[in-house]
Protein backbone atom coordinates (compact mmCIF):
# COMPACT_ATOMS: atom_id res chain seq x y z
CA UNK A 1 0.00 0.00 0.00
CA UNK A 2 2.84 2.54 0.64
CA UNK A 3 4.34 1.57 -2.29
CA UNK A 4 1.38 2.86 -4.30
CA UNK A 5 0.99 5.51 -2.28
CA UNK A 6 4.63 6.72 -3.27
CA UNK A 7 3.95 5.65 -6.86
CA UNK A 8 0.37 7.89 -7.25
CA UNK A 9 2.86 10.95 -4.69
CA UNK A 10 5.70 10.79 -7.83
CA UNK A 11 3.49 10.31 -10.42
CA UNK A 12 1.42 13.76 -9.39
CA UNK A 13 4.77 15.25 -8.80
CA UNK A 14 5.93 14.45 -12.11
CA UNK A 15 2.86 15.72 -13.92
CA UNK A 16 3.26 18.69 -11.68
CA UNK A 17 7.02 19.62 -13.41
CA UNK A 18 6.03 18.45 -16.78
CA UNK A 19 3.24 20.26 -16.91
CA UNK A 20 5.15 23.25 -15.86
CA UNK A 21 7.32 23.31 -18.97
CA UNK A 22 4.14 23.41 -21.12
CA UNK A 23 3.96 27.28 -21.07
CA UNK A 24 7.74 28.56 -21.88
CA UNK A 25 9.96 29.78 -19.10
CA UNK A 26 10.73 33.71 -19.69
CA UNK A 27 14.51 33.93 -19.80
CA UNK A 28 14.64 35.83 -15.57
CA UNK A 29 12.11 32.53 -14.47
CA UNK A 30 12.88 31.75 -11.13
CA UNK A 31 11.17 28.23 -12.08
CA UNK A 32 10.01 28.20 -8.31
CA UNK A 33 7.17 26.44 -7.20
CA UNK A 34 4.46 29.55 -7.36
CA UNK A 35 5.98 30.13 -10.94
CA UNK A 36 5.11 26.61 -11.67
CA UNK A 37 1.40 26.74 -10.67
CA UNK A 38 1.10 30.14 -12.42
CA UNK A 39 2.52 28.86 -15.18
CA UNK A 40 0.22 25.80 -15.46
CA UNK A 41 -2.78 27.56 -14.74
CA UNK A 42 -2.12 30.09 -17.40
CA UNK A 43 -1.91 27.41 -19.99
CA UNK A 44 -5.41 26.95 -19.19
CA UNK A 45 -6.52 30.12 -20.19
CA UNK A 46 -8.24 30.38 -23.76
CA UNK A 47 -6.28 32.00 -26.78
CA UNK A 48 -8.11 34.99 -26.04
CA UNK A 49 -7.22 35.32 -22.25
CA UNK A 50 -3.75 34.04 -23.30
CA UNK A 51 -2.08 37.43 -23.25
CA UNK A 52 -3.34 37.83 -19.53
CA UNK A 53 -1.52 34.82 -18.45
CA UNK A 54 1.72 36.30 -19.61
CA UNK A 55 0.92 39.45 -17.56
CA UNK A 56 0.48 37.36 -14.02
CA UNK A 57 3.98 35.65 -14.94
CA UNK A 58 5.39 38.87 -15.75
CA UNK A 59 4.56 40.45 -12.51
CA UNK A 60 5.33 37.36 -10.54
CA UNK A 61 9.21 37.62 -11.58
CA UNK A 62 8.90 41.11 -10.05
CA UNK A 63 7.35 39.80 -6.59
CA UNK A 64 10.34 38.96 -3.64
CA UNK A 65 9.22 36.90 -1.08
CA UNK A 66 8.03 33.43 -0.83
CA UNK A 67 4.85 34.73 1.37
CA UNK A 68 4.24 37.54 -1.44
CA UNK A 69 4.57 34.86 -4.54
CA UNK A 70 2.97 32.23 -3.13
CA UNK A 71 -0.25 34.41 -2.24
CA UNK A 72 0.12 36.29 -5.95
CA UNK A 73 0.18 32.84 -7.68
CA UNK A 74 -2.58 30.98 -5.93
CA UNK A 75 -4.68 34.33 -6.64
CA UNK A 76 -4.02 34.31 -10.00
CA UNK A 77 -3.99 30.89 -10.79
CA UNK A 78 -7.49 30.59 -8.95
CA UNK A 79 -8.48 33.83 -11.27
CA UNK A 80 -7.01 31.48 -14.42
CA UNK A 81 -9.08 28.67 -14.16
CA UNK A 82 -12.44 30.89 -13.15
CA UNK A 83 -11.68 33.74 -16.28
CA UNK A 84 -14.51 33.31 -18.67
CA UNK A 85 -14.44 33.07 -21.45
CA UNK A 86 -13.19 29.01 -20.32
CA UNK A 87 -10.98 27.14 -22.83
CA UNK A 88 -11.43 23.86 -23.47
CA UNK A 89 -8.86 22.75 -21.26
CA UNK A 90 -10.33 24.67 -18.01
CA UNK A 91 -13.90 23.36 -18.72
CA UNK A 92 -12.77 20.00 -18.74
CA UNK A 93 -10.91 20.18 -15.40
CA UNK A 94 -13.77 21.60 -13.87
CA UNK A 95 -15.59 18.81 -15.16
CA UNK A 96 -13.28 16.31 -14.02
CA UNK A 97 -12.87 17.95 -10.88
CA UNK A 98 -16.87 18.00 -10.79
CA UNK A 99 -16.99 14.10 -11.30
CA UNK A 100 -13.78 13.32 -8.97
CA UNK A 101 -15.79 15.71 -6.33
CA UNK A 102 -19.20 13.47 -6.81
CA UNK A 103 -17.03 10.25 -6.74
CA UNK A 104 -15.45 11.44 -3.58
CA UNK A 105 -18.99 12.12 -2.38
CA UNK A 106 -20.71 8.89 -3.07
CA UNK A 107 -17.61 7.19 -1.44
CA UNK A 108 -18.20 9.22 2.07
CA UNK A 109 -21.86 8.24 1.25
CA UNK A 110 -21.13 4.60 1.46
CA UNK A 111 -18.48 5.12 4.42
CA UNK A 112 -21.21 6.63 6.48
CA UNK A 113 -23.72 4.21 5.92
CA UNK A 114 -22.18 1.34 6.40
CA UNK A 115 -19.49 2.33 9.04
CA UNK A 116 -16.36 1.12 7.58
CA UNK A 117 -13.93 0.23 9.67
CA UNK A 118 -10.24 1.64 9.82
CA UNK A 119 -9.35 -0.26 6.42
CA UNK A 120 -12.36 1.05 4.37
CA UNK A 121 -10.64 4.58 5.77
CA UNK A 122 -7.65 3.73 4.33
CA UNK A 123 -9.20 2.83 1.33
CA UNK A 124 -11.39 5.40 1.02
CA UNK A 125 -8.06 7.59 1.39
CA UNK A 126 -5.86 5.81 -1.39
CA UNK A 127 -9.29 6.33 -3.47
CA UNK A 128 -9.10 10.34 -2.57
CA UNK A 129 -5.46 10.39 -3.68
CA UNK A 130 -6.03 8.28 -6.61
CA UNK A 131 -9.25 10.73 -7.73
CA UNK A 132 -6.87 13.41 -6.97
CA UNK A 133 -4.27 12.60 -9.67
CA UNK A 134 -7.03 11.13 -12.11
CA UNK A 135 -7.84 14.72 -12.28
CA UNK A 136 -4.16 16.03 -12.10
CA UNK A 137 -3.38 13.65 -14.88
CA UNK A 138 -6.05 14.32 -17.05
CA UNK A 139 -5.59 18.21 -16.66
CA UNK A 140 -1.74 17.64 -18.02
CA UNK A 141 -3.42 15.45 -20.90
CA UNK A 142 -5.86 17.71 -21.95
CA UNK A 143 -3.40 20.51 -22.97
CA UNK A 144 -1.92 17.91 -25.16
CA UNK A 145 -4.66 17.39 -27.52
CA UNK A 146 -1.97 15.82 -29.84
CA UNK A 147 -1.10 13.32 -27.35
CA UNK A 148 -4.28 12.51 -25.45
CA UNK A 149 -6.81 12.29 -27.86
CA UNK A 150 -4.94 9.28 -30.27
CA UNK A 151 -4.44 7.57 -26.77
CA UNK A 152 -7.57 7.87 -25.01
CA UNK A 153 -9.39 7.13 -29.02
CA UNK A 154 -7.17 4.01 -28.56
CA UNK A 155 -8.19 2.94 -25.38
CA UNK A 156 -11.89 3.43 -26.66
CA UNK A 157 -11.85 1.45 -29.56
CA UNK A 158 -10.05 -1.42 -28.59
CA UNK A 159 -12.05 -4.44 -27.72
CA UNK B 1 -23.44 39.14 -25.38
CA UNK B 2 -21.23 40.98 -23.35
CA UNK B 3 -23.18 42.39 -20.13
CA UNK B 4 -22.38 45.80 -18.90
CA UNK B 5 -23.21 45.48 -15.06
CA UNK B 6 -22.31 48.05 -12.39
CA UNK B 7 -19.24 48.18 -11.55
CA UNK B 8 -18.64 46.88 -8.06
CA UNK B 9 -17.57 48.45 -5.04
CA UNK B 10 -13.70 46.81 -5.24
CA UNK B 11 -13.59 48.02 -9.42
CA UNK B 12 -14.68 51.92 -8.37
CA UNK B 13 -12.04 51.15 -5.87
CA UNK B 14 -9.63 50.35 -8.91
CA UNK B 15 -11.15 52.66 -11.23
CA UNK B 16 -10.34 55.40 -8.53
CA UNK B 17 -6.84 54.32 -8.00
CA UNK B 18 -5.97 54.77 -11.74
CA UNK B 19 -7.34 57.98 -12.17
CA UNK B 20 -5.51 59.36 -9.61
CA UNK B 21 -3.12 59.91 -11.95
CA UNK B 22 -4.34 58.85 -15.51
CA UNK B 23 -1.14 59.24 -17.59
CA UNK B 24 0.35 56.99 -15.42
CA UNK B 25 0.86 53.36 -16.52
CA UNK B 26 0.27 51.08 -13.60
CA UNK B 27 1.69 47.60 -12.77
CA UNK B 28 -0.64 45.10 -11.91
CA UNK B 29 1.21 44.47 -8.00
CA UNK B 30 1.47 48.13 -7.36
CA UNK B 31 -2.27 48.05 -7.86
CA UNK B 32 -2.98 44.96 -5.61
CA UNK B 33 -1.08 47.04 -2.86
CA UNK B 34 -2.65 49.78 -3.31
CA UNK B 35 -6.07 48.80 -3.36
CA UNK B 36 -5.87 45.67 -1.03
CA UNK B 37 -7.29 43.66 -3.34
CA UNK B 38 -6.12 40.07 -3.94
CA UNK B 39 -4.61 39.42 -7.73
CA UNK B 40 -7.00 36.81 -7.74
CA UNK B 41 -10.04 39.32 -8.05
CA UNK B 42 -7.57 42.59 -9.26
CA UNK B 43 -6.96 40.44 -12.36
CA UNK B 44 -10.23 39.28 -13.61
CA UNK B 45 -11.23 43.20 -13.10
CA UNK B 46 -8.67 44.32 -14.95
CA UNK B 47 -10.02 41.91 -17.78
CA UNK B 48 -13.34 43.23 -17.47
CA UNK B 49 -12.97 46.98 -17.60
CA UNK B 50 -10.39 46.08 -20.41
CA UNK B 51 -12.79 44.53 -22.25
CA UNK B 52 -15.63 47.60 -21.52
CA UNK B 53 -12.84 49.94 -23.41
CA UNK B 54 -12.26 51.37 -19.70
CA UNK B 55 -8.89 50.02 -19.46
CA UNK B 56 -6.06 50.17 -21.86
CA UNK B 57 -3.31 48.12 -21.80
CA UNK B 58 0.90 47.72 -22.66
CA UNK B 59 3.65 46.07 -22.21
CA UNK B 60 6.98 47.28 -20.41
CA UNK B 61 9.73 45.40 -21.92
CA UNK B 62 11.89 43.27 -20.17
CA UNK B 63 14.99 44.29 -18.80
CA UNK B 64 17.99 42.64 -19.38
CA UNK B 65 16.77 38.80 -19.04
CA UNK B 66 13.37 40.16 -17.33
CA UNK B 67 10.08 39.12 -18.92
CA UNK B 68 7.83 41.98 -19.80
CA UNK B 69 5.71 43.51 -18.14
CA UNK B 70 2.13 44.66 -18.03
CA UNK B 71 0.98 47.86 -17.69
CA UNK B 72 -2.79 49.76 -17.07
CA UNK B 73 -4.12 53.26 -17.36
CA UNK B 74 -6.89 54.79 -17.94
CA UNK B 75 -8.66 54.96 -21.75
CA UNK B 76 -10.37 58.37 -22.12
CA UNK B 77 -13.68 57.05 -21.98
CA UNK B 78 -12.26 55.57 -18.11
CA UNK B 79 -11.50 59.02 -17.32
CA UNK B 80 -14.99 60.18 -18.13
CA UNK B 81 -16.60 56.95 -16.83
CA UNK B 82 -14.67 57.58 -13.45
CA UNK B 83 -15.53 61.31 -13.72
CA UNK B 84 -18.84 60.91 -13.71
CA UNK B 85 -19.64 58.06 -10.94
CA UNK B 86 -21.59 59.66 -8.40
CA UNK B 87 -19.79 60.77 -5.07
CA UNK B 88 -21.76 58.06 -3.08
CA UNK B 89 -20.61 55.55 -4.92
CA UNK B 90 -17.12 56.65 -5.16
CA UNK B 91 -17.19 57.34 -0.88
CA UNK B 92 -18.56 53.47 -0.58
CA UNK B 93 -15.88 52.58 -3.09
CA UNK B 94 -13.12 53.06 -0.72
CA UNK B 95 -12.90 49.72 1.54
CA UNK B 96 -13.22 50.40 4.96
CA UNK B 97 -9.76 49.22 6.77
CA UNK B 98 -12.05 46.77 8.96
CA UNK B 99 -13.65 45.35 6.00
CA UNK B 100 -10.29 44.69 3.55
CA UNK B 101 -10.11 41.21 4.12
CA UNK B 102 -13.72 40.43 3.38
CA UNK B 103 -13.70 42.64 0.00
CA UNK B 104 -10.04 40.99 -0.45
Amino acid sequence: MLIVMMCLAGSVVALILRSARAVPAGPAARDDVPERLLRWAAGLLSAQRAEWGQAMLGELDHIDGRGPRWRFAAGCAGAALLLPPWGRAAGAVWAMAATAAGAAGVYAAVAVRYRLDAGGWILAAIALVFLVSFTLAAATLLRRPGIALPGCWAACSSP
Amino acid sequence: MQRNRPPSAQAISVLRALAADPARWRYGYDLVTEVHLKSGSLYPMLVRLADRGLLETSWEPGQGSRPPRHLYRLTLAGREYVAALPAARARRAVPHPRNRWNEA
